[in-house]
Formats: C-alpha cells, sequence, structure tokens
C-alpha cells in the first residue's frame, strides 16, 4: 500500500518515468489500430496484422492507454483504479496481466525493458 | 417495333445448345459476365429453364469462363479459365457442380468486392443479410422469402461494394437442399423447379428459378437493413432478438469470403453495415413462422 501512496502522490511525472528495470508496454513497431465501438463491445483493426479483435470496456481502455503512451503495468494499474471496480488492488493487478499477456500474444503490445543508456 | 431483349429464353433450344457447344455464351448476372462453354444437352436445357431471363452478353468481355468437359465413364469435368481447379465428378451432378464452379469463381476472384457467405433478399428498398453456420436454413428461407414477393440478391452471397456499402444482386438460381426442396414446392405456387441431383456431396440438390421481376432488376443495388443470423430449433415460436454490434461484426467478418483481403476497408465496410442495420437472431422452428417473423419486422410491427 505504501509503494502505491507514493506512486500516486508522485503524479504524472513519476508515472511516465518507470524505474530502471522495469518492464514497460507499448504499442509495437507499426501498428496502426482502427477502433469501432459498439455499445459496451469494442472491435480494433490492427492494420498491421491485418487482424480484428473483440475488447470489452476494459481491455479497450488498457489497449488506449498504451496506444496513448507506453507505460509500465503499476502505472497502468494505478490510472485504471478509479476507473473499474474490480474489488482490491490484488484483483486489478490480475486482471491487468492476463490482458497484458493477452495483447503480447496478438501482437498489440509489447513488453520492452528501457536501456538505461539511451537518451 | 423494338428488338427483343437478348435473353437465355430468346435463344431457340438448338441455337443455345450450339452455341454452348461451341464458342459458349457470355451470361449477365447482376455485375459479372460469366461465359459458358457447355456441350451437355441436359445443361443446355436446365440452362434454358433456370437462366431464362438472364441477359447474354454480346460485349466480348466475361469476368470468368467456365467450361464442362466429358470424360469417360460417365464423368465430367470443369475448367475456369481453361484450368482445371476441381476433381471430376459424375455427369449425374453437372448442374450442381455448374453452380458451384461459378460460386468458386465469385469468391475466388471478385476481390473488387466484399463477399459474405450470406442470403440476401430485398423489400422496401432494404436489404435483408442472413448469415450464419450451414444448414441453418438461409438458402431455404430466401427461396420462402422470394415466394413471399420479396427480391431476390442471391442465397449465397452479399455482394457489398466496399467504398459506400452498397448490395449488389446476382438473382441467380437458389440451391435447395434435401427436404428443403420438398417444403418450397409445397409453400412457393409456382415455383419453379430445375432438375433434382441426387449423390452430390451436399445430398440431393435442385435450384428454384429467381423470379423474373428480380432478374430484371439486377442493377440495382440496394443498402442493408437488417442482419438476421437464422438458427433452426426442434420446436418454439419464431423470435427476433438483438444482437450486439460487437458480435454481429465477427459473425459477419467471419462469414466473409474476403474480409482479410480488404484490410481497413473492409473493417470499415463491416462497421457501418453493422451501423446501418438492425442485428438479429432468428429462432425458428417452422419456416412459415418465420417468414412471417421477417415480414412483419420489415413491416415495423414486432421484434
Amino acid at each position: 500500500m505504501t509503494d502505491r501512496r507514493e506512486r500516486d502522490s508522485d503524479g504524472e511525472a513519476r508515472r511516465g518515468a518507470p524505474r530502471p528495470g522495469e518492464t514497460v508496454w507499448r504499442r509495437p513497431d507499426g501498428v496502426r489500430l482502427s477502433w469501432k465501438v459498439f455499445d459496451d463491445e469494442i472491435v480494433v483493426f490492427n492494420a498491421f496484422s491485418g487482424q480484428t479483435h473483440l475488447l470489452d470496456g476494459f481491455s479497450a481502455l488498457v489497449l488506449e492507454e498504451i496506444e496513448h503512451a507506453p507505460a509500465s503495468r503499476d502505472a497502468l494499474a494505478a490510472r485504471l483504479a478509479g476507473r473499474f471496480d474490480l474489488g482490491d488492488a490484488a484483483a486489478l493487478a490480475e486482471r491487468l496481466d492476463a490482458v497484458l499477456a493477452e495483447f503480447d500474444r496478438q501482437g498489440l503490445a509489447d513488453p520492452t525493458v528501457p536501456n538505461p543508456a539511451a537518451p | 417495333m423494338t428488338e427483343a431483349r437478348a435473353t437465355v429464353g430468346a435463344l431457340s433450344r438448338e441455337t443455345l445448345a450450339r452455341r454452348l457447344a461451341g464458342d459458349g455464351i457470355a451470361v449477365r448476372t447482376g455485375p459479372f459476365v460469366t461465359r459458358l462453354r457447355l456441350p451437355l444437352d441436359e445443361l443446355a436445357a436446365s440452362l434454358r429453364l433456370l437462366y431464362a431471363d438472364f441477359p447474354v452478353d454480346s460485349s466480348g468481355f466475361a469476368d470468368f469462363d467456365v467450361t464442362a468437359r466429358r470424360l469417360g465413364r460417365g464423368k465430367i469435368e470443369f475448367l475456369i479459365d481453361g484450368e482445371r481447379r476441381f476433381a471430376p465428378v459424375a455427369r449425374g451432378i453437372a448442374l450442381p457442380m455448374l453452380e458451384w464452379a461459378i460460386n468458386w469463381c465469385l469468391y475466388t476472384f471478385s476481390h473488387q468486392y466484399l463477399l459474405i457467405h450470406a442470403a440476401v433478399v430485398e423489400r422496401k428498398g432494404r436489404a435483408l443479410v442472413m448469415t450464419g453456420r450451414p444448414g441453418a436454413g438461409k438458402s431455404t428461407l430466401c427461396a420462402a422469402l422470394v415466394g413471399r414477393g420479396w427480391r431476390l440478391f442471391s442465397d449465397e452471397f452479399a455482394v457489398i461494394s466496399p467504398d459506400d456499402g452498397r448490395l449488389w444482386p446476382i438473382a441467380r438460381p437458389i440451391a435447395l437442399k434435401n427436404d428443403s426442396i420438398e417444403r418450397i414446392r409445397r409453400l412457393v405456387a409456382g415455383a419453379v423447379l430445375g432438375p433434382t441431383s441426387d449423390d452430390t456431396h451436399k445430398g440431393r440438390v435442385a435450384h428454384m428459378r429467381a423470379p423474373a421481376a428480380s432478374v430484371r432488376r439486377a442493377d440495382e443495388p440496394a443498402r442493408a437493413g437488417w442482419i438476421v443470423f437464422p438458427n433452426r430449433a426442434d420446436d418454439g415460436v419464431a423470435a427476433l432478438a438483438p444482437v450486439p454490434g460487437g458480435r454481429a461484426f465477427f459473425r459477419l467478418a467471419d462469414n466473409a469470403f474476403n474480409y482479410h483481403f480488404h484490410g481497413a476497408a473492409g473493417f470499415e465496410a463491416v462497421c457501418r453495415m453493422i451501423d446501418a442495420c438492425d442485428c438479429l437472431d432468428l429462432g425458428y422452428a417452422d419456416l412459415e413462422d418465420a417468414v412471417a417473423a421477417l415480414d412483419r419486422l420489415v413491416d415495423g410491427e414486432a421484434r
């Protein structure tokens, strides 16, 4: 809990700056997405792979966040915590991990560890 | 005196057979022209019956070239643009094989359109698209609706312009299988059916001729108004239930022949189609009950 409060209170600057060695989720190179919202179902077309994906609201928001800017799993969890009532932080983290793993498999998100030497 | 419209039926039996055995005739079915070379008397007779109202195209251009060739021991084979594409079949199933060969040409070569495996009919200016798993009764429903006055587009293809979403009619004969043949004979007064072919890989098959009015209007597209997913049940009253857009999207895309070919344009086309349509499951046990439910849907009486 302490760690979570610290991250929240640090705000945007901390969210955009993953800890050294922390995995960051990002949109893969070349991926371009088209979105269509049908009520609570979201359909996403990936022009890079030619695949179309059906997402629920939670998954769509995770993907939207990653598309907006690369983010660590903890940063994503912090941003989503206030928007979905999934019980406790552990439940949210579990759901998020499952979604990220699925995105990785589908080619919608890449887990990367930033090179600290890079500018 | 106006010049007689050049149709298959306007050709004498002898002329049709001679041309089919020679250079062939080019038949226009909606936006497609198919050159047919069919040196088989029974195919000439079936064509004269089932394609009587279709225009014979004299432009010299054809989208597809379908040729039947006799082999020994009661076998025939079909060539597409002069190439062997299918295994030889018994001569007794020449007509359904011809129809399947033309279907094969459409979904193999016609990527200027988004093609969905669906039955399509039109009433009041809007098209009703029925798609779903094989055996759901699409062709039978299609034939029954056409018998009630709906305009036939196709029992097999939704032919969609990906840029503007319009659906194009083909109005080729409706393929009926097994029990559906007798059901349609009983239900549709005046239905004209071609010969029944036994022992196809889909069982017994017979084709119902398209109404002349549908064939004449084969150059009039329409926009989709309803997407219906039929499901036959053992009992129960026909019922329509809304399908969420996302799920409807995937059902349409899954039944498309070439969704992936069109990339983002295909995605946009399917999205526009879902937006423009009521998407509904149709559960039914009785054919006439289902037809009545679809009539009421279009009349705006009930869901």
